[in-house]
């Protein structure tokens, strides 16, 4: 059983690497096949011939396009993801600088609204045919419907503008610097800045769970294993809880590689609505500025972190449904 | 006192076209230590019977009436929290289909210490070791109690649900359909391990299926249901040797017949009637070939033709004409 989870768990691995590389590729090609030089931005037009070309040797532009393919392999393998071209930075550091941000309001969030979602959505289910239930799909379904920049303009005019609980923007207070990460996870200032971010974002993200979580717990308490463990007698709780909602469960883990999706979109907007400093903010900047190296490593850096996501929603899926890894024993 | 004594038991569904009298007026006793068998085709009320001595009903089902007297304890009457308290410890069930009675999600071991500690007070090592006792009882292995529903096969998930079913020594076992889903070889495997059981732990049983070779094999009592009601209550001896049920007649025609092997088998033509709009009359008389007039309009009630055997037939006292005619396929034929 752990061996054939072991191997299970690999071939998931050495399958996400394939995955990255062909976002790598596609990466590659698709700055060198947009229209206009890459350059033009970096170009002055007052430059001699001379000096262009000798800025495309500095940049490698002058090399036959294979040669360019395996020079940029070899520098993302190694972590050299080139410089940005306005912040005269190593793309990686002005990266590092702010993925922090973006990953503690995408995770907070997701947590925050699938932990919401499937308690919501087994409560629904299980006050079936009320008004509360009635009610509470309505609700799911307007903060679904709703886009997220609209949801964070409301949330920031009513708890930030008009009762003034929340700061408006940023990561922290003018003035304060966090030396590590650690530091920036213990102050409340950090979380009081994080509140509103992520609720928006959780807002947008938990009608997925709780609709799913409803539909899959109706569902399930149909299930004939449900109906034997009222048969046996089993406090109504336990039924619900161990039996119905762990099985419910299993489809959220599936959407939840879904939701990772939407959320890491979602943050391109939120992180902007709230002048959040986080890779979504940084990419909108260097995509208006054309500051290409920047551009290409945040969305080198997204599809990284939708694809590990990913594969930890897998590793988690693997665990909670023991069918998994044993049909892949079966078949590998 | 009997264990169980079923008085005028009756069930609705709520459907989308009205109220469908799924059980109505069925009333039978069981003793301490007997095995009934509950015969009939599927939707004739079987299954809603057996769930109800559970009070476990589809949501749409309720008990409308009747009372269902176990060890002298109206269950029908009984508080939800008094149920639960009796539910697997005196009462147990072998659902209809082990494939799904088991959460494919928890190791098979561990839900039966499940029931053990949960319901039946159980320290986990204890409850672990009754695990393993109560598999060996069943024919599993207990190096089995670490797998998965879904590492059983059919017949294995049986045993073991029928394990779960016997883990806190209940008074009373239902097992609706236990071996349907089951392969023939399978089924006789899983139907003599029962049987034993039967005998070794002096269960009471009520064994609920539509194939009379099951009734055969496994029970003393037999009770037949036809749309809802009890047509014909006999000894397994008297069913097969004296049937006076044209109902049961027809059921005998239907199965092959070890005495008489060459005998052709005769299905009964037509469906049961609509149970939201049940026929005024005998429920049978739509396709019973020796129907007269009065059984359109009259219902026959349940008489006594002979000491312990019941039957609901206006002319159970021809039964003899009624035997003869019944044995010819072109007496069934006639109906369609």
């Amino acid at each position: 059983m752990l061996r054939a989870r072991l191997i299970y768990l690999l071939g998931r691995l050495a399958q996400m690497v394939g995955v990255l590389w062909v976002i790598v590729t596609i990466l590659f090609l698709i700055f060198r096949l947009m229209p206009g030089n890459p350059l033009t931005a970096y170009i002055d037009p007052t430059f001699t011939a001379e000096q262009e070309e000798a800025v495309k040797r500095q940049f490698g532009l002058d090399k036959p396009l294979y040669t360019q393919y395996a020079l940029y392999l070899k520098n993302v393998a190694t972590g050299n993801l080139g410089r940005s071209f306005f912040q005269k930075e190593p793309v990686l550091d002005v990266l590092m600088d702010v993925f922090p941000n973006t990953l503690l309001l995408t995770v907070t969030s997701l947590v925050a609204a699938y932990a919401f979602g499937v308690v919501g959505g087994a409560f629904l289910a299980w006050r079936r045919g009320t008004k509360v239930e009635g009610a509470g799909i309505l609700l799911a379904l307007m903060t679904r419907a709703a886009p997220e920049f609209f949801l964070g303009m409301l949330v920031l005019s009513f708890f930030s503008f008009d009762l003034g609980w929340f700061p408006s923007s940023g990561v922290s207070d003018p003035g304060v610097i966090y030396d590590s990460i650690v530091e920036q996870l213990l102050s409340a200032d950090f979380w009081h800045h994080l509140a509103l971010p992520a609720l928006t974002m959780a807002i947008y993200l938990q009608g997925l769970p709780l609709l799913l979580m409803r539909s899959n717990m109706l569902e399930v308490l149909d299930e004939d294993f449900v109906t034997m463990a009222r048969m046996k007698g089993l406090p109504e709780w336990r039924i619900m809880l161990a039996h119905a909602a762990r099985n419910a469960l299993l489809p959220i883990v599936t959407a939840l590689t879904v939701g990772i999706g939407y959320a890491v979109g979602g943050n391109v907007v939120v992180e902007n609505v709230f002048s959040w400093p986080g890779i979504g903010r940084v990419l909108v900047r260097a995509v208006q500025a054309k500051d290409y190296p920047l551009a290409q490593g945040a969305f080198l850096l997204i599809a990284v972190v939708i694809v590990s996501m990913n594969f930890l929603a897998d590793v988690f899926y693997s665990a909670l449904d023991p069918r998994v890894s044993a049909t892949k024993q079966e078949v590998g | 006192m009997p264990l169980l004594d079923i008085r005028d038991l009756t069930i609705h569904y709520a459907t989308r076209r009205g109220v469908m009298q799924a059980v109505d007026g069925v009333s039978f006793t069981l003793e301490a230590g007997q095995h009934l068998g509950l015969i009939g085709e599927s939707g004739c009320g079987k299954t809603t019977t057996g769930r109800a001595l559970l009070r476990v009903l589809p949501r749409n089902g309720r008990i409308a009436g009747g009372e269902i007297r176990f060890k002298d304890r109206d269950l029908v009457r009984m508080r939800e929290a008094e149920v639960r308290r009796l539910r697997w410890r005196e009462i147990s069930m072998v659902p209809q289909s082990s494939m799904d009675a088991l959460d494919p999600v928890y190791r098979v071991g561990d839900q039966l210490t499940e029931v053990l500690t949960a319901r039946g007070g159980m320290a986990r090592r204890a409850a672990r070791e009754r695990a393993a006792e109560l598999f060996a009882l069943v024919g599993l292995s207990k190096d089995r109690l670490d797998n998965y529903p879904h590492e059983f096969s059919g017949g294995m998930r049986q045993r073991a649900v029928i394990a779960m079913a016997l883990a806190l020594d209940p008074d009373l076992v239902v097992a609706d359909e236990p071996v349907t889903a089951l392969d023939v070889i399978v089924q006789n495997q899983v139907l003599r391990t029962f049987r034993e059981l039967q005998e070794r732990l002096h269960l009471s049983v009520i064994m609920i299926t539509h194939d009379i070779s099951v009734v055969a094999e496994t029970c003393d009592q037999v009770a037949v249901m036809y749309a809802g009601q009890i047509v014909e209550r006999a000894s397994v001896e008297r069913f097969f040797r004296e049937p006076y049920h044209p109902y049961t007649l027809g059921l005998q025609n239907a199965y092959p017949n070890l005495a008489n092997p060459n005998q052709e088998l005769i299905s009964i033509e037509g469906y049961p009637p609509d149970l939201v709009e049940p026929p005024t009359g005998c429920r049978f008389s739509s396709r019973c070939p020796f129907a007269m007039e009065c059984c359109f309009h009259e219902a026959p009630p349940l008489v006594e033709v002979a000491p312990g055997h019941q039957a609901a037939c206006h002319r159970w006292q021809e039964v003899d004409l009624l035997r003869s005619l019944a044995k010819e396929a072109k007496t069934w034929q006639t109906q369609a």
